[in-house]
This record gives structure tokens, sequence and C-alpha cells, in this order.
């Protein structure tokens, strides 16, 4: 049976009958240069899905928010998370393919979600791992990072409120730590710094705090509890 | 429907980013979409997300790209835009991102849609095929050329590179 690429490409999705799914599946198992070719489009995917995220670092224009009559322009990310969880069984299988393809594709449709469009850079990840609430860590010239508040969310997840700033402006943000590490939640961006290059206070940002009620389960962690949480590499004892 | 609209800004950004290959002109064609949506309301049977992709894509074909010459990809635009906040991506990931921006305008205007909706949105082929009004099957087959004709792209950029 020779496999075509629309084939593999709607293979890739899910979106072939569970009898062609299936007799593409046992081909894959004993066919390492089909289960590259799948490796690749899924690859495609990812490239493009990493392309259009780097727009999220980008500022958006005050015209839009003027629009949306809203004072800052917080994105909240449960919309785009809802999206990406419907694409777990794509996004399991292109994983499944990049670690092990040829081996277990049989096993596509565990339904574990991947995100990796929200999971934070290695260096952002790292200083939530480590530092304090008011420990402003330098990133590299011109751009630091300060983790702000440590909470657990009803979710019974930690989360960090965390601000990155640049001569470019300020990022203020949400990420929480869940099994595959941390992911963000929330984003809020601002124009330049103020004229003194000072932090602008999170209770300045309606939006980003009203995000933080919807999350927050009890009171912020004090610093005591929050260095206990970095001894724990952030996950959550019972 | 503001507040539908902020959540779906992220998104609307994302696949305005992949068919225009510039973030500057990205947010124009959003600006213009959410302005129709908010003025000219929209249909009471449809779903607004699905709503906002038809009229995101069809502001970028029918009118910003008629008003405005369209930049060359050669010149890979999102280079000089590029935010200096996130200093962890490295060199040749933006390399890459660089590579796939040039593949995806080279891409066909119907084909970068409809990669933009299943690799960037997650959307399913039926939910494709009810934002764009395109038969199923022609979903199919043009996600299928998009991906096959970007991956030997980007190979063959790739290929040049190290070459």
């Amino acid at each position: 049976m020779n496999i075509s690429n629309e084939q593999l490409s709607a293979f890739l999705d899910a979106e072939l009958p569970e009898t062609e799914m299936q007799a593409i599946r046992e081909r894959m198992a004993q066919d390492d240069e089909l289960a590259m070719r799948l490796a690749e489009l899924a690859q495609v995917d990812e490239w493009v899905a990493e392309h259009a995220s780097q727009i999220d670092q980008q500022p958006v224009p005050a015209a839009i928010t003027k629009l949306l009559n809203v004072e800052n322009n917080v994105v909240q990310l449960s919309a785009w998370r809802k999206v990406q969880n419907q694409l777990s069984q794509h996004a399991a299988l292109a994983a499944g393919v990049a670690l092990c393809f040829g081996l277990v594709i049989g096993q596509s449709s565990q339904t574990e979600s991947v995100l990796p469009e929200q999971q934070l850079s290695a260096s952002l990840a790292e200083v939530l791992n480590t530092a304090n609430s008011g420990d402003a860590i330098t990133l590299t010239a011109g751009v630091k990072m300060t983790p702000r508040l440590s909470f657990v969310s009803q979710n019974g997840q930690y989360c960090r409120q965390y601000s990155v700033q640049s001569q470019a402006g300020q990022n203020d943000s949400i990420a929480c730590h869940g099994s595959t590490g941390w992911q963000l939640a929330a984003s809020t961006y601002s124009d330049g710094l103020s004229q003194s290059g000072e932090y602008k206070t999170a209770s300045q940002n309606v939006l980003l705090d009203s995000v933080i009620d919807q999350l927050i389960a009890g009171p912020a962690l004090n610093k005591q509890q929050e260095t206990q949480a970095i001894s724990q590499a952030w996950i959550v004892k019972p | 429907m503001q507040q539908q609209l902020l959540k779906l800004l992220p998104m609307l950004r994302r696949f305005a980013y992949s068919l225009t290959g510039s973030m500057a002109d990205a947010d124009d064609v959003v600006q213009i979409t959410i302005e129709k949506i908010l003025t000219k309301g929209m249909p009471a049977d449809v779903e607004l997300t699905k709503w906002a992709f038809k009229v995101c894509r069809h502001v970028w074909i029918d009118e910003y790209r008629a008003r405005k010459v369209r930049q060359g990809a050669a010149e890979n635009p999102e280079l000089q835009e590029e935010p200096s906040v996130d200093d962890s991506v490295r060199l040749d990931q933006k390399k890459t991102l660089s590579q796939v921006n040039v593949a995806m305008q080279t891409l066909p205007d119907d084909q970068r849609s409809i990669l933009a909706l299943v690799a960037v949105q997650g959307f399913s082929y039926k939910e494709v095929s009810e934002s764009l009004d395109i038969p199923l099957g022609t979903v199919m087959s043009r996600l299928s050329r998009a991906r096959t004709s970007l991956l030997t792209m980007m190979k063959a950029q790739q290929g040049r590179l190290t070459a």
C-alpha cells in the first residue's frame, strides 16, 4: 500500500476513518521511512506554530486595546489553551513521533496535552525556579526579570507573577507550575518604563489582578513559604 | 462581544502574523478585523471564533493587501521587529523561524490560511471548511500540499545555508 502525502497529512490530524488510521499505524510500526515522513510533516506544524507565536512577545497596539475597551492589554490565554487542548491527540502523536518514531505509533490515542508554545523558555523558568519575589535577575544586558508574587492556585499548582523589563517595555505575566514545568497563564504588556525606570505596580493593572483573583486559593505565599516552595522545586506537597 | 474578542486576540494575532509575515501588518489586519466585527456585527447563527477568522482572512486578502504594496518575503521584515525582551531564543532558532516566514510567504493564499488554522489554531478540517467556505476534501488536499511545499522549501533553504 502506497501512502500518499495527503493521507499522511490527514493521519497526522487524526482526520481519516479509523480503519485507515489503523492501517497506517500498523504500516508505520514497520516502516521507518514512513515514520520519518510523518515526523517531518509534524515538524512543519511545529515550525509554523512557533513562528506565529513570536507575535505574543510584541505589545498589543494601543489602537486595538482601545477598540476592545480595556485599560491594559491583558491577554488571557484561556481560549488559546482550550483550542490547544483540542489539539491534544495531534500534538501527542507528533510528540510521540519526535521522541520515538517507528516504535510506539500504535499508541496515538494517548490524550496527554502537549503545549509547547506556552512553555516558558529555560532562562525564564530558571529564574522562577530559584529566585525569591523581589529579587531582580539580569537575563541579559538591559533586560531583567523580577518575580513579584507567588501563590497556590485553585487547581493546586504553584503560580508566580513576574515582570520582564527592558528599554522596549515591560511584560507582566503569570505562570503556573504543572507536570511539564512552568506554563504561561496570562500576560500583559506596556510600552516603555516610567520616567524613573521603576516597576509599575500590579495593582495598577486591574485586569491582571482579576486573573490572579480567578486563580488564587487563599493568601499569597510569604517569604518563608516561598523559600520552601523553591526548595521543593515548586511541586505542591499533599 | 469585546470581552470575547479580547480572549480571541492572541489567536487572531498569531493567525494574522502567519498570513502577513510582518508583525506590524498583522496588527493592522487585526485592528481592521475587530473594527469590522464591532461596527458591522455578525450573523446570529455563527460562532464568533469562526466568524472572526473568516473576517480576518477576508481583510487580509481583499482589503489590506490591496492597499499595501506587498513586502518581498526576502526582506524578512520580522527580523527588524524582533522583540528585545526575550533573549532566550537562540540564533539558530531565529534563523529557522525567519526561513519559515520566507517559506510561508511563498505559499498560495488558501494553503497558507488552512495551514495557519490547523497548525496554529488547532482547527479541525470541519471547522476550517466552515470557516473558509470550502469543501472538506479541498481542506485536506490543500493542507497536505501546504505542508509538503513548506517542508521542501525549508529543506532547500537549510541545505543552501549548510552547503
